[in-house]
């Protein structure tokens, strides 16, 4: 391998880490503002957690509730 | 892979914020995080009643059927009957203080002190559900990690 091809490898290296680091970096900005965004506007109240919650408890006290003691 | 990815992610995230965004992002990344182990738990839970009765031993018909505290034994003490009631309780302490601190976080004037009592009070109500949950001290501590407390 010749040094002008060494080079162009390392040049498409550090331009392929650059790129990745631009998405990443705009990706979790994104993501920071769609998460404060959600809160303002009232959402990630845990409705389902709390559904999910009960729905698993009664799942399992149905069937206990029938068995003998 | 996707749960590191989602973990590397709320650690950036949370770290990035600063201000008044502490709270909001301090907030969702608890909310998310609650949201994710309860529903690891809930799998797990629902598996275990699955094997408990698996057959006909869970149906009072049946001359297979256990006993409540054969069920009770075999569900074991991080998924017992007693164990889920206490996760239902301080779920339900979690939900109103999710609900306060979404309302907080909604007064666009509302004072930094407010904002950070309702955000320690849902990280607080987060950590006593958290605790309950099978490897409570790991979750714990990851949650302390990803909001930087």
């Amino acid at each position: 391998m010749g040094a002008a091809e060494i080079t162009t490898l390392i040049t498409s290296i550090i331009t392929g880490i650059a790129k990745v680091a631009k998405v990443t970096r705009e990706a979790l900005a994104k993501s920071l503002e769609q998460m404060a965004a959600d809160v303002r506007n009232g959402g990630l109240i845990p409705d389902e957690l709390l559904a999910k919650a009960e729905a698993d408890g009664d799942r399992l006290r149905n069937i206990r509730n029938n068995l003998p003691d | 892979m996707r749960r590191t990815a989602l973990g590397l992610s709320l650690v950036l995230s949370a770290g990035c914020a600063v201000g008044y965004k502490a709270s909001y992002v301090t907030g969702a990344v608890t909310k998310q995080f609650s949201t994710e182990s309860y529903g690891i738990y809930s799998e797990q839970f629902n598996k275990k009643i699955d094997e408990c009765c698996a057959g006909d031993s869970c149906n009072p018909e049946s001359p297979d059927v256990i006993t409540k505290s054969e069920l009770d034994k075999c569900m074991g003490p991080k998924y017992e009957n007693a164990t889920h009631e206490k996760i239902e309780l301080a779920i339900d302490v979690y939900y109103e203080a999710a609900k306060v601190h979404s309302s907080v976080m909604q007064i666009v004037e509302g004072s930094e002190e407010e904002r950070k009592a309702a955000t320690n009070a849902l990280l607080e109500s987060a950590i006593s559900l958290l605790e309950l949950l099978p490897d409570g001290d790991k979750l714990v501590s990851k949650l302390k990690k990803l909001t930087g407390r």
